[in-house]
């Protein structure tokens, strides 16, 4: 019905004074069953910060775009108990019954052995192996994990860790209202290395197997899936314990979990190694379209990725049956709506659903001009030196669609995101240039960081409503002097690595 | 062109939200009016509909909310629950009167 609708209205021609309603014979169903969103509503990202009758009317687009389900996770790690956490929780509830309202299903992610900030650790990423033990040594902390993991993991082979960690899952899931699935997630954050743990797998499955049933208890219709992210990323032998578990299910007359989800490193080495999924757990495909093109994240404006992605769906083909996007934001708008649109239709090509989505968005006046402009502006994202106009020549033509747009498009924040993604990446060009040559040009380089500036800080305060003092994390945001020494390559913003 | 948009009289909540998201957009963009309105309350069953206020009339919900979908439903030749499952939709749209007009 929703996507109905959208498709009805994207096919309507706004015009200058008409409206054109081609006559239509449409008869459709969607290909994938899952097609999701994973709002990362974490370190006072666009989903922390902005307000929630923008939240409201951006979930009621994804909507009409075919998104039929809504992920949400409620870290743990960043609050000392519930109470404290009682503000991101209400956000959180708030937009889950939201989603409803559009007709969305509603997921939670469950990190299987995650803890509250204090109880085994402080909320710090553990990017050494048994990280803290010199300063703060816990007993029950989850051990050894070099990357991905936080100090207040618990280890679940501990019987006083596990009473623990079923303690405050039970906690959590009393508070909440609308849970329509759970997914219990593996690693980063989770997981733990003792020798009991390993393989992590297997105790993870057995973990969620008993979460599983202590959170049936308290929502009777919840539906269970468990995601496989990582597994054999920093560790041999993890998908042989994992399909040893679903081999083990497979015995079982009826499962306790359905749904896997994977990334595509996983998807795709378990379809290149013939291994077979069983029928009754449809692979979702946990889809990262947010991290990459700038860090911080979106710093440089809209990263419209659409070949990348579709790419990536044919390669998996039918070995999934839907993905579920991992989003920080709003500037991979149309990476969301490539996806939902490739899920519903698998036979839907880039330049079709940049034409959809600029018909819509900036108007039929200028719908060609501005889908030209999009598929201009992937080239520049996915490799500047392969594209075949520059930054410059690139940020001339958004001023060219923009005079033909309509005041409700040119303010729309979708146009924003692209028309600054050229603006900024020609600053960037030129402030690299410039760099090659320091003792020239110093007062050509003032201006040009000044402009520069003056667009980051656009992005970052008014479209991004990120706020400087709410302890924001560089991958969400930097000051423009920071940003722009990252984005011209002088230095490393975030080394995640680096404290090896 | 306005637009009205008719519910059947057994719409269920999302069917109104989605019709009420669908009017609040085409406003937006067209500058124009457009209303949700019940079936019977100015306009009657079936193709002809007589009687909505807009130029533009679209009939929206299921043959279980909607009588006008009924009757279109038993009109063609669609098998609905095997060729839409439970998320697929039809969307239909064609001149009656000089007047353009889309049911789903």
């Amino acid at each position: 019905m929703l996507y109905g609708l959208g498709k009805l209205l994207r096919q309507i021609r706004f015009l200058d004074g008409r409206c054109d309603l081609p006559e239509l014979q449409l008869t459709s169903r969607p290909d994938k069953a899952m097609r999701g969103i994973y709002f990362a509503a974490h370190f006072g990202n666009w989903y922390c910060l902005t307000p929630l009758s923008e939240i409201a009317a951006y979930l009621e687009e994804l909507a009409l775009w075919g998104v039929n389900d809504l992920m949400t996770w409620f870290d743990l790690s960043n609050y000392s108990d519930l109470q404290n956490g009682q503000s991101m929780l209400d956000r959180i509830e708030w937009i889950m019954q939201y989603a409803g309202q559009v007709g969305m299903r509603t997921t939670r992610v469950s990190v299987s052995n995650e803890g509250f900030s204090g109880q085994v650790g402080l909320g710090r990423p553990m990017l050494a192996r048994n990280a803290f033990n010199d300063t703060d040594y816990h007993p029950l902390r989850a051990v050894d994990r070099a990357f991905g993991g936080m100090d207040t993991d618990i280890c679940p082979s501990q019987p006083d860790g596990r009473k623990l960690v079923l303690h405050n899952k039970e906690r959590y899931f009393s508070q909440l209202q609308h849970v329509g699935s759970v997914v219990f997630w593996p690693y980063d954050p989770g997981g733990c290395n003792c020798e009991r743990c390993l393989p992590w797998p297997g105790t993870f499955m057995s973990l969620n197997r008993e979460l599983a049933e202590r959170i049936g208890r308290l929502h009777p219709h919840a539906r269970f899936h468990v995601s496989a992210w990582w597994f054999e990323a920093h560790r041999e032998g993890e998908d042989d314990a994992f399909f040893t578990q679903l081999e083990k299910d497979s015995k079982l007359s009826a499962s306790w979990f359905d749904c896997i989800f994977v990334g595509h490193a996983e998807a795709a080495r378990w379809k290149d190694a013939g291994r077979t999924v069983p029928k009754r757990h449809p692979l979702v495909l946990f889809s990262e379209i947010s991290m990459f093109d700038a860090i911080p994240w979106g710093g440089k404006g809209a990263n419209p990725a659409l070949h990348k992605f579709m790419d990536e769906l044919d390669r998996l083909g039918d070995y999934i049956d839907g993905a579920m996007c991992y989003s920080e934001g709003i500037y991979e708008d149309l990476n969301k709506v490539a996806i939902a649109q490739k899920l519903w239709d698998e036979r839907v090509n880039p330049g079709d659903i940049a034409a959809e989505y600029s018909n819509y968005y900036f108007g039929a006046d200028c719908a060609e001009q501005a889908s030209w402009y999009v598929c201009k502006l992937e080239e520049l994202v996915s490799d500047p030196s392969i594209g075949s106009m520059t930054a410059h020549e690139l940020e001339q033509q958004a001023g060219e669609v923009e005079r033909s747009m309509k005041e409700w498009a040119r303010s729309d924040w979708r146009w924003q995101l692209l028309r600054l993604r050229a603006a900024m990446q020609a600053r960037i060009d030129t402030l690299k240039s410039l760099g090659e040559h320091p003792a020239l040009l110093s007062d050509r380089r003032e201006v040009v960081y000044k402009e520069f500036e003056v667009l980051y800080d656009d992005l970052q305060f008014r479209l991004y409503r990120h706020h400087p003092k709410d302890s924001l994390q560089p991958w969400i945001y930097a000051p423009a002097s920071q940003a722009i020494s990252a984005f011209v390559g002088k230095t490393d913003l975030v080394n995640l690595t680096s404290r090896k | 062109m306005n637009c009205t948009i008719a519910l059947g009289r057994q719409a269920v909540p999302l069917e109104r939200k989605a019709a009420e998201m669908f009017a609040d957009r085409f406003r937006v963009r067209s500058g124009r009016e457009a209303n949700v309105c019940d079936e019977g309350e100015g306009e009657g069953e079936g193709e002809e509909a007589g009687g909505a206020q807009g130029e533009c009339l679209i009939v929206v919900g299921t043959p279980a909310s909607s009588g006008a979908i009924r009757e279109a439903v038993a009109n063609s030749e669609l098998d609905l629950p095997s060729s839409l499952g439970t998320e697929g939709f039809v969307l239909r749209s064609r001149q009656i009167a000089a007047r353009p007009a889309s049911f789903m």
